[in-house]
């Protein structure tokens, strides 16, 4: 694991099959929106040795004639949605703050959990994204002090707290203090 | 013969203290090895639970219940 600059971070590492499946979805997502990815997946792809079921990703907001765009892309290359295959459904849940999941059919796990961006923070996420190269991939992941912030003070559970520890081991060098205790302040203020 | 007191509130104190100094441990085994190696042994845990989780004969509509995402 390589921090080219703040902003990059290089992997050599071994591409396991939940990469893989990462790999496949953004590779269709990118062609429609910006994404980035937080939370679970960017914490084992630095190396935490947990599993997890699914990958969460925020997307900006968009219409529902782009959104009905990506849904035919990722149904035509073999995924499907677990929450409705009604594109109004899907519209009304994520402008209404909630999730919807795509899987490969006729899977529903490991899934991708899609949100438009709901907030200030996820709108810094998505604006100042690490990019992540692995191999000949890019992925956009949510940037660490961020991660730490909002697991330490909002998610708080036993796992939330060993992922934020896991992140400040792993980047100890490269985090900015200062901004994640900024961001605790604002978080605790909401 | 003398009673052993079962208290779960140390239990888990002591189970979050094992598991805080793992996470700990194997951070620094990441820091401190190539990602080949850490990525290799990290793959074995991902990809066993990947095909479990593909296994799985859950109906989406039981998965989104088990999420409390149904709707």
């Amino acid at each position: 694991m390589k921090f080219i600059n703040k902003d990059t971070l290089r992997l050599d590492k071994i591409i396991n099959e939940l990469d893989r499946f990462v790999f496949g979805f953004i590779e269709i997502l990118e062609k429609h929106t910006d994404y980035v990815i937080v939370s679970g997946y960017v914490v084992i792809l630095l190396g935490r040795d947990r599993a997890t079921d699914d990958v969460d990703i925020i997307i900006p907001k968009m219409d529902k004639i782009g959104l009905k765009l990506l849904y035919d892309d990722l149904i035509k290359n073999g995924y499907w949605c677990l929450n409705s295959s009604e594109l109004d459904d899907l519209y009304g849940l994520l402008v209404s703050k909630h999730s919807i999941r795509f899987a490969v059919e006729p899977k529903v796990s490991p899934n991708v959990e899609l949100k438009f961006s709901k907030d200030m923070y996820d709108d810094i996420a998505l604006k100042k994204p690490i990019i992540i190269k692995i191999n000949s991939k890019k992925l956009k992941t949510s940037f660490l002090e961020l991660q730490i912030a909002y697991k330490e003070e909002v998610l708080k559970s036993n796992k939330d707290m060993e992922d934020a520890r896991h992140l400040r081991v792993v980047a100890e060098r490269y985090l900015n203090e200062n901004l994640i205790k900024e961001y605790k302040k604002e978080l605790r203020r909401r | 013969m003398k009673k052993t007191r079962f208290n779960p509130e140390e239990i888990r104190r002591l189970n979050n203290e094992d598991r805080m100094w793992f996470v700990k441990y194997w951070a620094n085994y990441v820091k401190t090895h190539s990602d080949k190696v850490w990525s290799r042994q990290q793959n074995v845990l991902i990809n066993s639970m990947f095909r479990n989780a593909q296994n799985s004969k859950l109906t989406r509509k039981e998965y989104l219940r088990i999420k409390g995402e149904d709707i």
